[in-house]
């Protein structure tokens, strides 16, 4: 989740992220080369690092690297017959793997470097209703709490002598047995008090709203969006030339 | 301002009406406690002027509620919150952003108010509120007065002209409460806004003189104007005649029940406890009361295992505690957690008050006669079909006690076990504790007791461990203990 840090790439407007995450995202399932897929791969980790190293960062690269190692396994091993094959599995594999790490990370470039409440603003200006894009806001700040509400029914139950410290299968049932009732009761009962705080002011009484912070565009997007043509023109020319 | 002309409410599905010819006026301006007994409808009585009860909730009503001249039945919600303002229990469950300011310009954003307004209006809101250092802070990392003035103040800054508060302090240590208190009362002064403040805290009102409004069984039954709250209220524990009086448990010299040594615990990379040294002997009731975020909820959950230690020892009965095996301890040691509902496990009161017998596989028949009395002792006899959920809060919180009890642990944590209830269910609370830590049950047993209520702590406590940061700041009987913390200009915490 984006909060506080403020970076050239944190500044860029919301909607010139979401253009380069959907082209660069394009990009990478239409060619197969491993040499571009890890290019755009190493250039997201490198924007990750360049957004302050967000928390979640880590997390998103080790699952990223484990997807990719078990798919360039799973390429090498199961590509039939002897080493031209094998070849040709470990050089797919290595194109899968580049694809999926480049997808992970950034997707999580994105979300790091983009307040939700500017994403949501960003399109309400396209015209999408604000109502619909606060819950993105809205679902970001329930996840955190229904997070909390979860562990501390866990918590309570364990004390209570419920067995979850047990073997995974007998925990598994325990906890859609006593778990989920109190969780989907404190649930309903969050919302409610959300909705009823959101509507005591004002939330959904005109179409628009103003905002405090309005966005804007800068020369930064203006650059980010000529280096975007660049790049689709260079691709398509590298795809009509055959080199992806 | 506000005028009930008359007015019933019942719930759907209720065998009686939550609400029942309420006639009360509020003027403009005034600073307004409502009190009452848990179940007693003051919650409802807050939705209803605020406008979210008739049309929101399923029921029935007659007579009427005006609200500076708008009848709230008739009038929209958007229209009646430009007037009147509510503030929930849970600050947390009310935030529609995710950082301070975001949050405060939320409402004023919605009403198509330009920046420079907004600017001026968050500004405004926040000075008063003491709240201006806070920022662009993430609204998760703040403290629990920091999240109620936060959603105070976006409420205020919409200007509006009555304020509501349900239990606003519930989660507050007392220092902060009585804040809270004296900041809403200057608001009234300077300002001319009605407050309305349900709460159960009222020795910390005491020196507003604010006027007070009792309910009964959805009834007001009194209505002091501008007097000085009795300490003998209705929802505290103690007082003449109150059935918590009684002889407090004795601290005789007995066995070392809770035994902890150096204790240290790290929760998120902060150290929350430090060092930590406490003996706990058989027949002592001891408070554990200090700031919010003293580590009083912590060292609880450390001592039943359900947090790691980052160093040091604890035995309970002899045995020493490691996180990972809580279910092992739970023959030993009976933990009650804040939330009434996060420990509630089993389909009906019956089955849930002996759930933890049937886990350590007790006998039926000795087990059934002693359930029987304490659900006849905290007043849920006739309850036994019950699903949990159906019981108000204050019984649930009962029934969350007398279910660690069936199985007759020797160590009692509970997490604030008398928050809601009335002077009748505290006392009867506090005769089951005195009794269990006696030792009329069997052998005699230690209780260690997070409260915020001072009044809880006299009639109820033996002796007293003040955290703060981690570190006991003071750990004495409780006449000692409350002289010692008078005289660290912490008198909030001992207030009746």
């Amino acid at each position: 989740m984006c909060i506080g840090e403020d970076t050239w790439l944190h500044r860029l407007h919301p909607l010139t992220k979401v253009a380069w995450l959907a082209w660069l995202t394009v990009a990478v399932f239409l060619t197969d080369n491993p040499v571009f897929c890890w290019t755009v791969a190493a250039a997201a980790g490198m924007w990750l690092r360049y957004a302050g190293r967000p928390s979640g960062a880590l997390a998103a690269l080790r699952f990223g690297l484990a997807c990719a190692g078990l798919l360039i396994i799973l390429h090498v091993l199961l590509t039939p017959t002897a080493r031209p094959a094998a070849w040709s599995g470990l050089v797919r594999g290595l194109a899968v793997a580049g694809r999926v790490l480049a997808v992970v990370l950034l997707s999580t470039t994105f979300v790091a470097t983009t307040p939700p409440a500017d994403l949501g603003q960003a399109l309400a200006r396209l015209g999408v209703p604000y109502r619909w894009c606060f819950s993105l806001t809205t679902a970001i700040r329930l996840t955190s709490l229904f997070r909390v509400e979860a562990d501390q029914i866990y918590r309570a139950q364990l004390a209570r002598g419920v067995p979850y410290d047990a073997g995974r299968l007998r925990k598994t049932w325990l906890l859609l047995r006593r778990w989920c009732l109190p969780l989907l009761v404190a649930a309903l009962r969050t919302a409610q008090s959300l909705s009823w705080a959101m509507e005591g002011r004002a939330f959904g009484r005109y179409r628009q709203r103003t905002y405090l912070r309005p966005l804007t565009t800068g020369r930064r997007d203006l650059w980010a969006g000529i280096a975007l043509v660049g790049t689709l023109i260079a691709f398509i020319y590298g795809r009509a030339s055959g080199v992806l | 301002m506000i005028r009930f002309e008359r007015f019933c409410w019942r719930y759907a599905g209720a065998p009686g009406p939550a609400l029942q010819t309420i006639d009360l006026q509020v003027r403009p301006g005034e600073l307004v406690v409502i009190t009452g007994p848990s179940g007693s409808g003051k919650s409802t009585l807050a939705l209803a002027m605020c406008g979210l009860l008739i049309g929101r909730q399923a029921g029935q009503h007659s007579g009427r509620i005006s609200v500076a001249g708008h009848d709230v039945a008739t009038t929209p919600l958007h229209t009646l919150a430009e007037i009147i303002g509510l503030v929930q229990q849970n600050p947390q469950a009310q935030f529609a952003t995710l950082t301070v300011t975001d949050e405060l310009a939320f409402g004023l954003e919605n009403r198509c108010w330009s920046p420079l307004q907004i600017r001026a209006a968050i500004a405004d809101a926040a000075a008063q509120l003491g709240i201006g250092h806070l920022g662009t802070r993430r609204l998760d990392q703040l403290s629990g007065g920091e999240q109620q003035r936060v959603a105070i103040a976006s409420l205020l800054a919409g200007t509006p002209r009555v304020l509501v508060l349900d239990e606003p302090t519930a989660g507050l240590d007392a220092q902060a409460a009585q804040s809270l208190f004296h900041t809403l009362a200057g608001l009234c002064a300077r300002t001319g806004l009605t407050v309305v403040i349900i709460e159960h805290k009222l020795a910390l009102l005491r020196p507003l003189r604010p006027r007070l409004i009792e309910l009964e069984a959805g009834r007001v039954v009194s209505d002091q104007q501008s007097l000085e709250v009795p300490s003998g209220s209705p929802n505290a524990v103690g007082g003449d005649g109150d059935p918590a009086d009684g002889p407090r448990p004795q601290a005789l010299p007995g066995k070392p029940l809770i035994e902890v040594s150096n204790l240290t615990v790290e929760r998120a990379g902060r150290r929350v406890l430090r060092d930590l040294d406490l003996v706990v002997r058989s027949g002592e009731v001891v408070a554990l009361l200090g700031p919010n975020g003293g580590g009083k909820t912590t060292l609880l959950h450390t001592l039943m295992g359900l947090l790691p230690a980052a160093g040091g020892c604890i035995r309970l009965c002899g045995r020493k505690v490691t996180s990972g095996q809580v279910s092992r301890l739970a023959d030993i040691v009976g933990l009650v957690f804040q939330n009434a509902e996060h420990q509630l496990v089993a389909d009906t009161v019956w089955d849930e008050i002996r759930f933890a017998s049937r886990v350590l596989r007790l006998a039926p028949q000795t087990v059934d006669a002693y359930a029987r009395r304490l659900l006849v002792e905290v007043g849920l006899a006739g309850r036994e079909c019950d699903h949990p959920y159906r019981l108000s809060w204050g019984q649930k919180r009962r029934l969350n006690l007398v279910s660690v009890l069936l199985h007759q642990p020797r160590v009692l944590l509970l997490d604030e076990p008398f928050a809601g209830q009335d002077r009748d269910h505290a006392g009867l609370l506090a005769g089951v504790l005195r009794r269990v830590t006696a030792g009329e049950e069997g052998r005699r047993g230690v209780c260690l007791l997070v409260t915020h209520d001072a009044r809880v702590v006299r009639h109820v406590c033996t002796r007293v461990v003040f955290l703060v940061d981690g570190r006991i700041r003071v750990d004495a009987p409780v006449p000692l203990a409350f002289e010692q913390l008078r005289q660290m200009g912490l008198g909030a915490y001992t207030a009746t």
